[in-house]
């Protein structure tokens, strides 16, 4: 029936416009942000009509985004106290009058913040120093030489890994930080 | 000074830009010190409220801004404008506030102005009065770092670049937040706005 018929005729202007202009919901939520700020360029605002016309989910976020913006711009701004200048000023009276003690402040937050940081570190070097498992691994050589055979040996190191410390086991593998 | 002349009670409107308010400042200009609290008074307190949820730490925040942006007014840039500046002065000391405290803060509502300045049906005015106050309580319990960028946008008028700057993060951030911002008030005001509507 085709072959009657020839190929399709190639698309007019418009059919091929409207293929273009087809968005989903999620870039269509984009636009909306785009057109209530005021910054949406004719075509993004062509392509968020055409998308709207065909999608009254997104046409209700759109009408309701625009209100949602609208009375917020008009909610209630809060009074700043009236003495506030006043207040300000004295601080900065206070502030001057008392350097020394800005200074002590300053190095006690200084120390506050810092004693943290340096058990930290101090812990990440610790665990890297320490060898706990090296006393095990003599342990193992020794069953090496007396032990049974090869697959209980296995085994019983298996289970010993399992059984011991934690860090033990993950020092070769990971490293402290990765806890 | 030239600016402050007193005329019949009141002061006469300062009208220099906020740049040569703050270079008249640095040059020793006290009174430029007080039109840069008068200007910016409004606006900051109205975003720290919102954002701490409490009058006292926002008042106190508040003067801190101010105490900070005149010990710190020689690193201001006047090719920047002040808006920025002492925005980002005020929202780090809420983000220094929010770690201290460690949880969201719900906005309390105790400052919402209820009334309506409308002249229209009055169902409809009630609609938008109920509207009003769920979109408080809605703002309120957005997470702060969805709510200061939206609040900045919508209440503040800033662009997106300004924003960008006072908060220290990147434009597609600022654009991501604003936009999950919407969609969380769009889907906690749903009922109302559909009564509304």
């Amino acid at each position: 029936m085709q072959d009657k018929q020839g190929p399709h005729p190639p698309a007019t202007t418009s059919q091929r416009h409207l293929g273009e202009l087809e968005v989903n919901c999620r870039e269509a939520s984009k636009l909306i942000d785009l057109a209530v700020d005021g910054l949406a360029t004719d075509e993004q605002l062509q392509l968020l009509e055409f998308h709207m016309m065909g999608c009254s989910r997104c046409r209700s976020s759109f009408q309701m985004t625009m209100d949602i913006s609208r009375i917020t711009r008009t909610l209630s701004s809060p009074t700043p106290p009236p003495d506030l200048e006043a207040r300000v000023r004295q601080r900065l009276a206070a502030a001057d009058s008392s350097p020394s003690l800005s200074r002590k402040a300053a190095l006690f937050r200084r120390i506050a913040y810092g004693a943290p940081i340096a058990a930290a570190l101090l812990l990440v070097f610790g665990l890297n120093t320490i060898h706990p498992g090296s006393q095990r691994s003599d342990e193992y050589a020794s069953e090496a030489v007396v032990g049974p055979s090869k697959e209980i040996r296995k085994g019983v190191i298996a289970k010993q890994e399992v059984a011991v410390a934690p860090f033990s086991g993950y020092r070769r593998n990971a490293s402290p930080l990765t806890f | 000074m030239a600016y402050q002349l007193v005329k019949s009670g009141k002061r006469q409107k300062d009208t220099r830009s906020d740049s040569q308010l703050m270079v008249d400042l640095c040059g020793g200009d006290e009174d430029a010190f007080s039109e840069v609290i008068r200007r910016f008074q409004g606006p900051i307190y109205g975003l720290l409220i919102r954002m701490l949820g409490n009058e006292d730490e926002a008042e106190e925040l508040l003067q801190e801004t101010f105490c900070r942006l005149h010990r710190y007014r020689e690193n201001y840039d006047p090719e920047r404008p002040l808006v920025t500046w002492i925005f980002t002065i005020a929202s780090n000391l809420a983000k220094k506030r929010w770690r201290r405290r460690s949880r969201w803060i719900t906005v309390p509502l105790d400052y919402v102005n209820l009334t309506s300045p409308g002249k229209t049906a009055p169902h409809y005015e009630s609609g938008r009065v109920e509207l009003r106050a769920s979109l408080e309580e809605a703002i309120g319990a957005l997470p702060p770092h969805y709510r200061e960028p939206f609040l900045l946008r919508e209440k503040q008028g800033m662009t997106y670049e300004q924003i960008a700057e006072v908060m220290d993060i990147r434009i597609g951030t600022v654009k991501s937040r604003i936009n999950r911002a919407r969609t969380r008030l769009r889907r906690l005001l749903k009922d109302t706005w559909e009564n509304w509507k």
